[in-house]
């Protein structure tokens, strides 16, 4: 029963990390239609910036730089890259996931260039501590990990429904050419989004190297890989659908890594790859998600 | 005017054949380190080719092209090999790419229900799904070492360097002989992706790009599409399996004029010296 809770709590918090990841995702594609494959290498290069900073700034000011300039990039290779091209075309946002591609590989390649073989620390105050909650014992930065998220993410959420920017967010995300004319500025909309997307990477990126993970490494961008499936889980387009596929997503990984000794026919390390199991089997039943409207096609 | 356009044609049609013929002289002038880009070059033209088709022409976002690439190569390694059943390897080879169209096929259900963006991802799930599985089906795949790749043998003519042969004074390692090969195997993809677009088929997978409602009940049923989509896929598998050829050599020495691949900085281009 204690394994059981342990897989648990653990779940919880790797999927309350996700859902930061998973949330930008979310947050991009209602704004633009693209699929944001540089969210990986955007994380990365918080993570990076954090770490390099944290012994001049202390935790807490690195953690800021970092999340500013992670927004900053990721509103600007929105701005100067992705809006720049396309246009007109209805196929753009196709067109813009795949520079997104290209993207990735630049940051990626320089940031493994500079990390190396290392495994930065971010200096976070948790460190190794544990505290025991009931009958589990939890790390700190797990239980730290729950509560930011839930925090940021409930901000967001109040974003979307309460300021101007929220509000023109979800009316171009419904009609873009009716929003445009209500005099939604769908440029600044939308680099907004991108800016708050990479703010969230980049927050991720601080509890995706924290214990009882070893440290930042080059690798640790691919994480962000698995908060696809959350994303797609919960269906693009909703955020509370992002939430929900994140949970169900790390809950499925903690707990096939936990019992992995009793699930041995499925191969060693399937944890890593059952995401996108769970992803494609709800594919397979709602093509739209767990929360994706229906799709109503006119003719 | 018809004369015109008939003069335009007999031009396009001298330029093709001019760009044919430097294609099919390069290989007596280039040495292996170039000859092997070459063939990296025309694997990934028949992938792009491939993707052409399913993402530009029918608008389906595909990220798993690499799935479908490894089915073919471990398909033709397994079918070829040891263990497996040990077909002949040419036998092995048209198999290997069936199989993969045959993957792309039962990856229909998925790929025929979901749109856009989720089919992307999708898509995506099955490079990781695909790799896990490659890893952990040691008996079929070699596990994390991978396997020795069989050469290819058409009609007891052996795609490696293991038979001497020299043409017009150029000795003929598996490199210049593997050149054709992949020619003959891009021109195949080449046409066969040109009359599929011409044809009947072409119109339908414009159509599931333009207006997929309109597809599906004037032409054929969309799922039906996607299958033949997914197909072509294979032929990249077998061309990746021809890189896979080109970058484990055999153990067997090569000839001894023959360029190593450890001497990547030779001269660029020159004339290969006769055989003595």
């Amino acid at each position: 029963m204690t394994t059981f809770l342990d897989n648990v709590f653990n779940g919880l918090a790797l999927g309350a990390v996700y859902a930061l990841v998973a949330l930008g995702f979310v947050i991009i594609f209602k704004a633009s239609g693209v699929m944001n494959f540089a969210h990986g290498s955007l994380l990365l290069l918080g993570g990076y910036v954090a770490a390099v900073l944290h012994d001049d700034l202390g935790f807490a000011g690195a953690l800021a730089v970092a999340v500013l300039v992670t927004a900053a990039v990721a509103g600007a290779m929105d701005r100067f890259l992705l809006q720049a091209g396309g246009g007109a075309d209805p196929h753009a946002a196709h067109v813009q996931t795949i520079v997104t591609i290209g993207v990735d590989i630049v940051i990626l390649t320089d940031l493994s260039r500079r990390i190396g073989g290392d495994l930065l620390s971010l200096g976070d105050p948790w460190g190794d501590s544990v505290s025991g909650l009931g009958p589990v014992t939890v790390a700190d930065s797990r239980i730290a990990a729950i509560v930011v998220s839930t925090v940021v993410i409930a901000g967001v959420f109040a974003l979307f429904r309460y300021t101007n920017w929220g509000l023109s967010l979800r009316a171009s995300a419904e009609d873009v050419e009716a929003a445009a004319l209500m005099g939604v500025r769908l440029v600044r909309v939308r680099t907004l989004a991108w800016c708050l997307a990479g703010a969230l990477a980049a927050l991720a990126a601080v509890f995706l190297a924290a214990f009882p993970a070893p440290g930042l490494e080059r690798t640790t961008g691919q994480i962000a890989l698995k908060a696809f499936p959350a994303a797609i889980l919960g269906g693009m387009a909703s955020p509370p659908g992002a939430l929900a596929g994140s949970l169900l997503i790390g809950l499925t990984e903690a707990l096939v890594a936990g019992y992995q000794s009793d699930l041995h026919v499925l191969g060693e390390g399937f944890g890593d790859v059952a995401p996108y199991a769970v992803m494609v089997l709800v594919l397979l039943i709602r093509p739209t998600g767990l929360f994706g409207g229906k799709a109503a096609v006119r003719v | 005017m018809s004369e015109r356009l008939s003069r335009a044609r007999a031009i396009r049609l001298g330029w093709t054949f001019a760009a044919v013929a430097v294609l099919c002289a390069l290989p007596f002038y280039l040495d292996a380190f170039w000859l092997r880009i070459g063939l990296f070059s025309m694997a990934a033209a028949v992938g792009a080719v491939g993707l052409g088709l399913l993402s530009g022409t029918a608008g389906q976002l595909s990220l798993g092209h690499a799935f479908f690439l490894a089915v073919g190569a471990y398909g033709y390694v397994w079918l070829a090999g040891e263990p497996g059943p040990g077909l002949p390897t040419v036998v092995a080879a048209v198999l290997a790419v069936l199989l993969a169209g045959a993957a792309g096929g039962l990856f229909s259900p998925v790929a025929g229900r979901v749109r856009g963006i989720y089919l992307g991802v999708a898509t995506l799930a099955l490079v990781f799904l695909g790799h896990h599985v490659l890893l952990t089906a040691d008996s079929v795949t070699g596990g994390f070492n991978g396997r020795s790749v069989p050469p290819l043998e058409v009609g007891g003519f052996s795609f490696s360097a293991d038979s001497e042969l020299t043409l017009l004074g150029v000795p003929f390692g598996a490199e210049e002989r593997l050149w054709y090969l992949g020619l003959a195997l891009f021109a195949v993809t080449w046409f066969t992706a040109r009359g599929l677009l011409r044809g009947r088929p072409g119109r339908a997978l414009v159509a599931l790009r333009d207006s997929e409602t309109a597809a599906a009940r004037y032409l054929y049923g969309a799922s039906i599409v996607l299958i033949l989509l997914f197909a072509p896929d294979g032929l990249h598998g077998l061309v990746r399996r021809l890189r896979a050829r080109v970058r484990r050599p055999r153990t067997a020495p090569p000839p001894s004029n023959a360029t190593s691949p450890s001497q990547p900085t030779a001269p660029a281009v020159r004339a290969k010296e006769p055989t003595p």
